[in-house]
């Protein structure tokens, strides 16, 4: 399977991102793609923007790890590109892409919200929320690290 | 007569919310050789009081017992000072 991981700084774009897959090669049957962007409301909030702090070399390696993860979990998978922003992004702007190429569907679906939720889960990444009121906070965390991902 | 303690630098790059109390991202101190990661963590605490007095401590215990610790790019469970070391200090991750 081709996988490829990216860390960018600011807003990602999406047929930028998507070029990885016209390059391949390889036999695509299915692709499923999500993306993510920085909400313009959170929790009754206007948001302005999002300053996501990121640790890139355990960010890569872990990431690395949850593909091989859902590769072993997903049969028929054969590629997988997910980027993710750090730095500033502005709200409604693209932060996450994950796209999943695969036999069929139904594997493509499951895959990538198998990859998102785990991704949400373990990488080491933070948001900074700055809101349209001047405020800004650090947001609650998804979850704590889990051991298996320990050296 | 008791051997002289031997003292190391341990720097912390901390992330996340940990940022809002170190602007630069990071802080150091010296610890005894065979030091813990539960001393770390202790000497890390008593880094912020000092600094942020207005702190609550109990806010701050609990925010540091949810921090995972990485060394060289590699999550640690367990780690014993035996030299200088530069150790990452990660709250739990909101990434997404």
């Amino acid at each position: 399977m081709q996988v490829c991981i990216e860390f960018k700084s600011g807003r990602l774009d999406l047929q930028t991102h998507m070029k990885f897959f016209s390059k391949l090669g390889i036999s695509l049957r299915a692709t499923g793609l999500l993306c993510g962007h920085v909400d313009y409301f959170n929790q009754g909030k206007a948001v302005k923007g999002i300053d996501y702090d990121i640790y890139p070399t355990l960010a890569r390696k872990i990431g690395q790890s949850i593909a091989s993860t859902t590769m072993a979990q997903y049969q028929g998978l054969s590629a997988m590109y997910f980027a993710h922003s750090y730095d500033y992004v502005q709200a409604g702007e693209v932060c996450t892409v994950l796209a999943m190429s695969g036999d069929n569907w139904i594997t493509v679906n499951n895959s990538l919200a198998f990859f998102i939720q785990e991704m949400k889960k373990q990488l080491p990444i933070w948001k900074l929320e700055y809101y349209q009121d001047g405020g800004h906070q650090w947001l609650t965390a998804n979850s704590q690290f889990k051991e298996d991902y320990h050296a | 007569m008791n051997q002289p303690a031997i003292y190391h630098h341990v720097k912390l790059i901390v992330f996340g919310l940990l940022r809002q109390y170190y602007s630069d991202g990071f802080t150091h101190f010296e610890l005894a050789s065979g030091s813990n990661l539960q001393a770390i963590k202790k000497a890390l605490l008593d880094d912020l009081l000092l600094s942020h007095p207005h702190l609550d401590k109990t806010y701050l215990n609990e925010l540091l017992a949810s921090c995972a610790f990485a060394h060289n790019d590699n999550l640690i469970t367990s780690f014993i000072l035996t030299d200088a070391c530069e150790l990452a200090v990660l709250p739990p991750v909101c990434g997404g």
